[in-house]
């Protein structure tokens, strides 16, 4: 299989079984992400949201099919370096937010791994996710739940990322910081143009944030279809609140709907 | 450190409820006259502590010094053990049960052989101290090193961490509450196996075993005075290695095992 275009990813024919039981979690899912593009997979709990992005990051291994990131090689993923933002932040409680910030340079094989940023580098990066100077200092469990998402953020950004991986990052906070770090995501991904795909179960956000959205279906999860979004980036508040944005949020629903699959 | 009241707090009932037991004890032995041959009165205790004490200080010292030396190998292994127990299933499937047989052999019997085998003195008491330490440390270092978040052991894969590097920057710290756990428990088990042992050594150098084993009907205050200091002792291990743990876990790891009761 060619590669993608530069840094985007292509994803072909890829199904992923339970090795245990062998039961199917996602089929026969392809898909196209573009240099710069931001995607957003929908679907029902337990449809393999969740799994398909672990299987983009090379987390997992397709059972049938490939996976093509950036210009790595088949089921290789990691030809281009990756950002992951977990659900839970994934931080370590031991370490100061500065600390966790430089972990992912302190992993690897020593021939691979990248040198620490400078601190202007650091300090510039915690500008830009909205955290502030002192926060360094603390460990997660004294920062709030946004802030946390933000310190993740900072670190997947940190690594000067070409592929942005977020799985349901604002699942856990709430509607209000969740509206206001969307649109923080949003400022952040016109600046960099990174190759996005974000796992979500909030239609609205998906529409908010992305170029496309993939729609999947129950469990297991095949395509159902897709929603385009033309609305030109840095996405505003305003957006929200525009005609398209309901026009959107009506086909999204339908093809949910139409599909069998259930919010 | 607000951690040292805290601990200081939890003791103070205990110690009410001792003192109040103490004085219906005295009052019970005054009362229906009990023979001191039966049970000896907490006073009696008191006086013969006072009388025994350069004999139980220095057979402290002893017992003390088996039961660290047992706890600190204890420690070192346990932690060895758990490493290796965490990298493999297989490892941990095959070798767990000889763990478990470690812990249910009775240690008076294997006390005897050990010192049948590598002689009467210090070497076999610490050895009997650490054999009787080494599964709480193992099962509970273990469990702490299989606990880990699955969102963070998939962060080390993102970023290729090598084995190494999972098991010292993610099991190890993940695992700390639950070893300082299994210390704390060793602890007050490493006391029992240097007193176990020093029952068996006699008394050329005595520990409080050896005191205690000494003892008889006719010097029942005495032994339940000896008893008593062994009881402080192993209270006092537990004790202190709570204590240095919570520092330790609070000091470098942001975490607390009081939070967790």
């Amino acid at each position: 299989m060619q590669p993608p275009e530069n840094q985007g990813i292509r994803i072909k024919g890829v199904t992923h079984r339970f090795r245990a039981d062998e039961r199917l979690i996602v089929e026969a899912i392809s898909l196209d992400v573009r240099e710069g593009e931001f995607v957003s997979i929908v679907g029902p709990s337990g449809c393999g949201k969740s799994t398909l992005l672990r299987m983009v990051a090379g987390l997992l291994k397709p059972s049938e099919g490939e996976i093509v990131v950036g210009c790595g090689s088949e089921r290789s993923p990691a030809g281009a370096r990756i950002g992951f933002v977990f659900q839970q932040a994934a931080l370590l409680p031991w370490r100061t937010a500065w600390q966790n910030l430089v972990l992912p340079f302190e992993l690897g094989p020593t021939d691979v791994r990248q040198g620490i940023p400078s601190e202007s580098q650091i300090f510039e990066v915690i500008r830009r996710v909205g955290l502030r100077r002192e926060d360094v200092h603390k460990r997660p469990r004294e920062l709030s739940g946004g802030m946390r998402m933000r310190l993740s953020l900072a670190r997947a950004i940190l690594q000067n990322p070409a592929i942005l991986l977020l799985d349901e990052p604002l699942a856990a906070v709430d509607d209000i910081l969740r509206v206001q770090l969307q649109e923080d995501l949003a400022g952040l991904h016109f600046e960099r143009r990174l190759t996005s795909m974000l796992v979500t179960h909030h239609l609205h956000e998906a529409i908010f944030l992305s170029d496309r959205v993939i729609v999947l279906s129950g469990s297991p999860g095949r395509q159902l279809g897709e929603l385009r979004v033309d609305e030109p980036h840095p996405r505003r508040s305003e957006f929200r609140r525009s005609e398209a944005f309901f026009r959107l949020t009506n086909e999204l629903s339908s093809i949910l709907q139409d599909g069998g699959a259930e919010r | 450190m607000t951690f040292v009241r805290l601990y200081l707090r939890q003791w103070v009932a205990p110690i009410l409820f001792f003192a109040g037991f103490l004085f219906l004890w005295e009052s019970m032995i005054r009362i229906f006259e009990i023979p001191r041959v039966v049970l000896p009165s907490p006073a009696a205790i008191g006086s013969a502590l006072i009388r025994m004490r350069h004999e139980l200080v220095l057979g402290l010292m002893r017992t003390l010094s088996a039961s660290m030396s047992g706890l600190f190998a204890s420690t070192t292994i346990g932690i060895l053990t758990a490493c290796v127990f965490s990298q493999s299933r297989l490892i941990r499937v095959t070798l767990y049960p000889y763990a478990v047989l470690l812990q249910t052999i009775p240690i008076v019997a294997i006390a005897p052989i050990i010192l049948v085998s590598l002689g009467r003195g210090f070497f076999s008491i610490a050895l009997i101290a650490c054999l009787i330490c080494l599964f709480p440390v193992i099962t509970n270092t273990t469990t702490g090193l299989m606990q880990v978040d699955p969102e963070l052991l998939d962060l080390f894969r993102l970023y290729r961490a090598t084995r190494w590097q999972v098991l010292t920057r993610l099991q190890i710290p993940t695992a700390m509450p639950y070893l300082i756990s299994g210390i704390r428990i060793a602890a007050g088990a490493s006391i029992v196996g240097a007193i176990v042992g020093e029952f068996f050594v006699g008394s050329s150098q005595p520990g409080l075993g050896a005191i205690i084993q000494q003892k008889d009907t006719f010097t029942l205050p005495d032994l339940y005075a000896a008893v008593f200091v062994s009881a402080l002792l192993g209270t006092s291990m537990f004790g202190v290695i709570s204590v240095l743990g919570e520092f330790v876990l609070r000091r470098w790891f942001g975490m607390s095992l009081i939070q967790q009761k």
